[in-house]
């Protein structure tokens, strides 16, 4: 009986699902119509829309990039080689890469010529010799003392004279008493940066204090002699480590 | 007799209202359909015009001629570097120098320094001669130093004395460097 009554109810289920086909057979294609547009727009248009997004920004920072290059490249091709060759020579004399004693010692007698002053004993203070020294230190330096014979507005000379001398120092103490004297000088270096150059480093025409000081360095004594780098004409490689030398 | 009974069948009704529903979601899902196959196609043509590759044989171009100029490059480069680094060396060292040389333009000729010692806090004068008066202009000028020039603070004159045997004065000044 039971099993009778089960078969009874789904006649009865189908017999009403056919009913329900039948009178909404009409709808059903557009219904699937719309129902696939929806997924279009889901699966289709909306990562689209996101990729032409992507790509827009793509495109805007790889036009910077080629505008950056652009901009680069015309800027070297306005520069006269000879120049810059000599900026650069009178910028590492005046600021080495490393401790310049013949270029310190060389700045020492040419000022004392100069002034008239006579030096007498001097000492070196090299300080730690190590490359890893120069972590947290701006700008390294090799100190100096130095004693001078000579009246005040002589000794006074000295020490303007040897601050506008490359290599750059700094006085920081001066002692005079009677016809002698002597300072405490500080000759600073600065090693080149450790990062190669790529040709895709950007560059940026010297503003007005760059060349204003440039032009100031040239009118100073410059007596010594720096070891320039040798410049390979080889892009760097993206793959070169940090440590390396930047040329 | 109700006169509320309605003659005509409502089966009529009810098949146009469902015609009309039909038409409604028919002209729906072709309109949709319409649109989004536009935006669809739309879209990827935008996509596709993007000049991302145009812009990259541009850049690989401009890096090959810049690669010829290597050497110009870095040599400007480390021009920057330097003159930046020089800059800040300049900018930061103490102008000693400068501070000797006012020093020793407000001593009067008529005295003459006996000892004189500076570093970047204080600096300390020792100055002889045989006239009050020259010295009294040194200390106003002193003052002058820190007051107009800014050069000098906390002038103290430590000590005035009278070397009987060579008839000399001599005073001694110090004061913070500014």
């Amino acid at each position: 009986m039971n099993n009778i009554d089960n078969l009874k109810k789904i006649n009865v289920y189908f017999e009403n699902l056919l009913v329900l086909y039948k009178h909404y057979k009409e709808f059903l294609l557009p219904t699937g119509v719309i129902l696939a547009s929806i997924l279009v727009i889901i699966y289709i248009v909306f990562p689209q829309i996101q990729q032409y997004f992507n790509s827009q920004g793509l495109v805007k920072a790889e036009q910077k990039k080629l505008e950056a290059l652009k901009n680069n490249y015309n800027l070297l091709t306005s520069l006269d080689d000879a120049t810059i060759a000599l900026d650069f020579k009178t910028l590492s004399l005046a600021l080495p890469a490393q401790k310049d004693f013949a270029g310190i010692i060389d700045a020492i007698s040419y000022v004392s010529a100069k002034t008239g002053v006579a030096v007498g004993n001097f000492e070196f203070s090299l300080g730690n010799l190590t490359a890893s020294n120069f972590s947290g230190t701006a700008y390294p330096s090799t100190k100096i003392d130095i004693s001078l014979r000579g009246n005040a507005k002589n000794i006074a000379n000295f020490a303007d004279e040897i601050v506008k001398t490359m290599p750059i120092s700094e006085v920081t103490t001066i002692n005079i008493s009677g016809d002698t004297g002597s300072l405490t000088i500080l000759f600073y270096y600065k090693p080149y940066p450790s990062q190669n150059i790529s040709d895709q480093t950007q560059i940026v025409p010297l503003s007005a204090k760059q060349t204003n000081l440039i032009n100031e360095l040239s009118s100073w004594n410059s007596v010594g002699q720096t070891s320039l780098p040798v410049f390979s004409t080889a892009p760097a490689t993206s793959s070169a480590g940090v440590s390396g030398a930047p040329f | 007799m109700n006169g509320s009974i309605n003659l005509v069948s409502p089966k009529n009704e009810q098949l146009e209202k469902e015609q009309n529903r039909l038409r409604i979601v028919r002209m729906s899902a072709f309109i949709i359909m319409l649109f989004v196959a536009a935006i669809a196609v739309l879209v990827f043509i935008i996509n596709l015009t993007l000049p991302i590759n145009s812009i990259k044989h541009d850049e690989e171009t401009t890096l090959s001629n810049i690669s010829s100029l290597h050497k110009k490059l870095v040599e400007y480069y480390l021009v920057e570097d330097r003159a930046n680094h020089l800059s800040n060396v300049i900018a930061k060292r103490e102008k000693l120098p400068n501070i000797i040389d006012a020093l020793l333009t407000i001593v009067p000729g008529e005295l003459s320094v006996s000892s004189m010692q500076v570093d970047a806090k204080k600096m300390s004068l020792i100055v002889s001669g045989d006239s009050l008066i020259s010295m009294n202009r040194l200390i106003d000028d002193v003052i002058m130093l820190g007051a107009q020039k800014n050069i000098l603070k906390n002038v103290v004159m430590q000590q005035l004395s009278l070397d009987v045997k060579n008839n000399k004065y001599s005073i001694s000044i110090q004061a913070d460097i500014k």
